[in-house]
């Protein structure tokens, strides 16, 4: 029985780490922006097809096509928010928050990306992305995981690693910082806010593509993988919606949640998890397991 | 000494390590009109959400006539009898000016099932909208009652929100800079406002302000705030002349 | 928004009554059918408009409301053996009761928050109707019984078509006492401004627990209105996409008015069906058009399609 429990720990942990990819971008376009990014799954599901494409019919050596997704998706996602976010921001209506105009764009958006994706030929044989690893298992102690599952947990970590640098040390995630803590000193300061949100939206984007090239070799590449995006809410609810370290601690706490529900509960149970352990938490502790205190409202 | 109307004691306000309020008391008689003063950040805004139970105190008390606020929910604060105005004018800002006043008038209109038919609620209606225009009469905006609250401009809109405050028919009345942004010629006419108010329908003012030329004119008394405390008390005459008050304005001039 | 909505006001919803009556001879069946969906969806996107529009809360549980009223109706004529003219009303206050109980600890919840957990519990309420198979029958779908008030058969568009109307208008009519009422006011003054509304002595938690619930009961009318012309209740419809359309059908037409809310319902509702029809070997281009039609209306057109019929209202000068 620990067995089975140590083996779902490390698998939670694997696909945990995916998850937590994808919430850090959820993250960093919320905290930003003040935007629910409803179109999130369907970048990681373009992200996944750009990678497949360019490996199977470009033939590109397999490290690269995270590099090629992350780089269109990255444009896609600045565009988007130079284009069609800016233009909705500046219209603002009295009586309605700007904040439903800005996610229906975004709800706008993942059709778009989702029914692009379907009309294109390419996409109407079902094709699976190989592993970036194939080969013998590998067992740590007495759990086993595929190589892949390695690879996942190695990428995602350094992607992780190079996105706190980016905030941490260079001056533009620095800026970026500042930005989304108070947009209107740092217009003050000279901080260019408009390019600084088509950067946090490039960035967002590219991590959901390498999440979803990561995710791709364990799922069918469909045009509705972006279903996945609620799994992400849940680990960045989990998380506090505030931080690299809740979205990686929350990422992980639901891939092993998941995993625990299908043993012990039953594997029907495992698709409403995640509903449910969003309600519980914003229940019970709104400010998920590493938010801060609610600060009290200026009047 | 009869019981005051309205009444802090000991009132202190924490926001994490920030003390917002330390032990501030302040005594407001019947029929006056009170201003409370200070530099910026000292607290004054703190004081009125307290009152209208937006915040809550960590130690004192808030009593106003005989009864302590703090038992109540911030929607009781106006059934009460205490209006006030906001600093950034709040208003209803897709609604017209006549249904902003309507909304303050809230508590004074009858019946919350709107499936209510018949006369009762035509007639409550009715009544409240006659009420509200001759209310936007007295407060000159009666031209303006069914424009958007948002086509305004400035001083309409503060007018605006003192309108939606009187609604109520209040007892106690908390101004927060109702003379901010105003033109000298407006001033004068808020001055005389508010010395009708206080003197001929009996309401009890008190008022956050930083225009002293205002300050001096009207008030019966005033506190003075710094950093959260109360640093002097006394009439205009004696509050001006007060060492504390002039170091804490940083040499700024005030005379009347 | 004040007063009491004046006779003249009715005598659409009456004119709408006896068109309803009409028609089901003249029309061929396809029309009534689709003229059958676009009330029940008028009914739907109202409630939702109610709680979005005017009371100003960004929640999403609306759709679980919708299933409640289908299966609560469907199922209390199978297993209780109670006549429509029980049922749906029954289903409908009991989707009210729930919206009610949902509602209470999540109004303490901003409005990030508040999306996300009304999201959550509308998809674990699909999650509910697909695995409660006892009672829903699950994916397979339920048949759902033939309804009748006193004798008067309906389950097909042309006998529904008539009642759907009467139902259609009797909400808007409720709608109408409530806009212009007290609560009205007080929930357009809670989404302008919740230190306004708490400061002129309006319960803001109250308001929104109780405009959460009358949105729910308008979901749970609309559920009861789908079972009068459907014939399967399938857990299919209750999901993520059913909640997007009925958003988009009030952003696009026209948030917190009526009149934009059933423009919006009329164009989003049929434009599946024009497309179907226009565009016969482009049905895979559905999705992405409706994608492109949400961004433009959200770029162009922030007060719907109805605040730009509409000239703004007169600004006056001081």
């Amino acid at each position: 029985m620990t067995l089975l429990i140590l083996q779902s720990l490390a698998s939670g942990v694997v696909t945990g780490c995916v998850y937590a990819l994808i919430a850090l971008s959820l993250v960093i376009v919320y905290k930003s922006t003040d935007v629910i990014n409803f179109a999130g799954g369907e970048i990681v599901m373009i992200g996944g097809y750009l990678g497949m494409f360019a490996l199977l019919s470009l033939g590109v050596p397999y490290v690269l096509i995270f590099v090629i997704s992350a780089v269109v998706t990255f444009a896609l996602g600045a565009v988007f928010d130079r284009v069609v976010l800016h233009k909705v921001l500046g219209r603002a209506v009295p009586g309605q928050s700007i904040l439903v105009a800005m996610v229906i764009a975004t709800v706008g958006l993942s059709y778009v990306l989702k029914g692009s994706v379907r009309v294109v030929p390419y996409t109407e044989e079902v094709r699976r992305l190989p592993p970036l690893l194939t080969g013998e298992p590998v067992f740590i102690g007495p759990v086993v995981l595929q190589q892949q599952d390695i690879a996942i947990v190695v990428v995602a970590v350094l992607v992780m690693l190079a996105i706190w640098a980016f905030f941490s040390l260079t001056l533009t995630g620095k800026a970026l910082r500042a930005t989304s803590q108070n947009p209107r000193a740092a217009a003050l300061v000279g901080i260019p806010v408009r390019r600084m949100r088509m950067t946090v939206w490039g960035i967002a984007s590219a991590l959901s593509a390498i999440a979803g090239i990561l995710l791709a070799p364990k799922l069918l590449m469909t045009p509705d993988m972006g279903v996945i995006v609620i799994l992400a809410f849940a680990a960045a609810i989990i998380g506090g919606f505030a931080s690299l370290p809740g979205c990686i601690l929350g990422g992980i706490l639901l891939g092993v949640i998941q995993n625990l529900v299908g043993i012990y509960v039953g594997s029907n149970a495992i698709s409403v998890a995640p509903f449910v352990v969003i309600m519980l938490i914003l229940a019970l502790r709104p400010q998920g397991l590493l938010g801060g205190r609610v600060a009290a409202k200026k009047v | 000494m009869s019981e005051p109307l309205f009444a802090l004691r000991g009132v202190s306000v924490r926001f994490g390590g920030l003390h917002a309020l330390q032990n501030f008391s302040m005594e407001v008689a019947d029929g006056s009109i009170h201003a409370l003063i200070g530099p910026n950040g000292a607290g004054k805004s703190t004081v009125f959400n307290c009152v209208s139970r937006f915040y809550t105190p960590v130690a004192g008390d808030i009593v106003f006539e005989g009864r302590s606020l703090l038992a109540m929910p911030p929607h009781g604060i106006a059934a009460a009898g205490i209006a006030r105005t906001f600093q950034n004018i709040e208003l209803c800002r897709s609604l017209t000016v006549l249904e902003n006043v309507l909304v303050g008038m809230s508590p004074r209109i009858p019946g919350y099932f709107p499936f209510t038919l018949g006369f009762g609620r035509r007639r409550a209606e009715r009544d409240a909208v006659k009420e509200a225009d001759a209310l936007l009469e007295r407060t000159g905006l009666a031209p303006l009652r069914d424009a958007p609250a948002e086509s305004l401009d400035f001083g309409n809109q503060k007018r605006l929100d003192l309108a939606r405050a009187l609604a109520i028919k209040p007892r106690l009345l908390l101004l927060d800079e109702p003379a901010a942004g105003l033109r000298n010629r407006e001033i004068a006419a808020l001055d005389a406002l508010l010395v009708s108010l206080a003197r001929e329908q009996r309401i009890t003012i008190v008022l956050v302000e930083h225009v002293m030329r205002l300050v001096m004119a009207v008030a019966d008394r005033i506190t003075v705030l710094n950093f959260g405390q109360k640093i002097a008390e006394g009439t205009g005459a004696e509050v001006r002349d007060n060492p504390k008050v002039i170091e804490a304005y940083l040499g700024q001039g005030h005379h009347a | 928004m004040y007063g009491s909505p004046s006779l003249v006001r009715f005598l659409p919803l009456l004119v709408l009554i006896a068109i309803a009556l009409v028609l089901p001879g003249r029309l061929p069946q396809y029309y009534l059918y689709l003229g059958n969906v676009i009330m029940m969806y008028a009914v739907l996107a109202i409630g939702l408009d109610i709680l979005l529009g005017w009371a100003g809360q960004f929640a999403f549980a609306h759709i679980a409301f919708f299933g409640i009223g289908v299966y609560g109706t469907a199922l209390m004529q199978l297993r209780l053996d109670l006549p429509f003219i029980v049922a749906m009303p029954a289903a409908a206050l009991l989707a009210g009761l729930v919206g009610f109980l949902i509602a209470i600890p999540a109004t303490r919840l901003r409005a990030v928050y508040l999306a996300l957990a009304t999201f959550a519990f509308a998809e674990g309420a699909q999650w509910v109707f697909n695995a409660w198979e006892s009672m829903t029958k699950g994916p397979d779908g339920l048949r759902l019984p033939r309804p009748d008030i006193f004798g008067y058969e309906m389950g097909s568009d042309p006998k529904a078509f008539p009642v759907m109307a009467i139902l259609l208008a009797l909400m808007l009519a409720a709608t109408m006492f409530l806009t212009t009422s007290k609560f009205g006011r007080a929930m357009c003054a809670i989404r302008d401004s919740e230190h306004v509304a708490a400061a002129s002595g309006i319960d803001v938690r109250f308001t929104k627990v109780i405009a959460f619930a009358i949105s729910a009961i308008y979901a749970g009318v609309a559920g009861g209105m789908y079972t009068l012309f459907q014939s399967f209740a399938n857990p299919e419809v209750f999901g993520f996409g059913q909640i997007v359309l009925v958003l988009s059908m009030i952003v696009v037409g026209g948030l917190g008015t009526i009149p934009g809310v059933l423009l919006g319902v009329a164009i989003l509702g049929l434009l599946p069906e024009v497309m179907r029809t226009t565009m016969r070997n482009l049905l895979v281009w559905q999705e992405l058009v409706y994608g492109i039609i949400l961004i433009l209306a959200m770029m162009f057109m922030p007060r719907g399609l109805w605040g730009l019929a509409r000239p703004r209202r007169k600004q006056a000068r001081s």
